[in-house]
């Protein structure tokens, strides 16, 4: 049977909220949540974008049985890989088994906010292949150093690993997309836009 | 559903948005200008609007028949808890 989740919309939502109506929708019977991950929201009528780390910290502690995502964090320029690697971990480790890192190519609205150039599409894309390279090698443990087209990281270490390491989601909105996302993705995020 | 209407696209224009603009646009003040040149009939033609529980159902149901195995909603606006409640009661027991 197909699984129904509920949209955290960070971009109209206040955190205090996000964290209470995941702990709604845990008793309202939805299986999994998804949140978003917004620097700025779209219009300034939606008037929030928290940080969406630290509301994942609060829902892990408010909720015992949702599954939860991003839905999408986007690891790549405003944020770098190794640091999400770190945060994603911190999440999963607050929530055995019940979280999902749903990663995407990002927004300029969020991403140009350090004077970083935007890059086209398929770089974007690129961008966030080596992301999810880094990611994954940080999540197996040890001290690591890559050089890549993108980025580097150097004698680097993520020492708070969860037992069991998150699926990496990956959202598409274009045919390129999704084939990077089968690809190096563990499950493919689609708008539902008819 | 004249109000579900205007709620969507008072806080969610940019969903009326084409061919990948939205991942284009530096500034809130530059999605509204964007709005301008769209209107709540654009927008609700892209989604599912009102409290007809079947619409959602079958909605959900076009994404189960393609494959998927997780559909996730987003209820547009401020009107969450009622949204909650309506899906408790109306609709998720058609996929329990």
């Amino acid at each position: 049977m197909v699984k129904i989740g509920y949209k955290l919309s960070s971009e109209d939502t206040h955190p205090l909220n996000l964290v209470k109506y995941a702990e709604m929708v845990e008793e309202a019977g939805f299986s999994f949540a998804m949140i978003s991950d917004h620097y700025h929201p779209w219009v300034n009528k939606q008037d929030q974008s928290p940080f969406v780390w630290s509301t994942l910290g609060g829902i892990s502690q408010a909720t015992t049985n949702l599954n939860l995502g991003t839905a999408v964090t986007c690891p790549t320029i405003r944020v770098h890989p190794a640091i999400v690697a770190q945060a994603a971990a911190t999440t999963a480790s607050m929530m055995p088994g019940r979280f999902m890192l749903g990663v995407g190519s990002g927004e300029n609205l969020n991403e140009h906010i350090l004077g970083d150039h935007w890059p086209p599409a398929p770089v974007r894309i690129a961008m966030l292949e080596e992301a999810v390279k880094i990611i994954r090698m940080l999540w197996q443990g040890d001290i690591h150093n890559f050089k890549g087209k993108y980025y580097t990281i150097e004698n680097t270490r993520i020492y708070t690993l969860p037992a069991e390491l998150p699926p990496i989601l990956m959202s598409a909105d274009g045919e390129e997309a999704a084939e990077t996302a089968g690809r190096i993705s563990d499950g493919l995020i689609t708008p539902g836009i008819k | 559903m004249d109000y579900a209407r205007k709620i969507s696209y008072d806080y969610w224009p940019i969903l009326a948005n084409k061919n990948g603009l939205n991942w284009e646009i530096p500034t809130p003040k530059y999605f509204e200008e964007l709005a301008k040149m769209t209107d709540p009939d654009s927008l609700t033609r892209e989604i599912v609007c009102g409290n007809d529980p079947q619409s959602h159902i079958d909605e959900i149901n076009k994404f189960v028949k393609a494959g998927y195995d997780h559909v996730f909603i987003h209820q547009l606006g401020p009107y969450q808890e009622g949204f909650i409640k309506f899906y408790e009661e109306e609709v998720l027991p058609e996929f329990q």
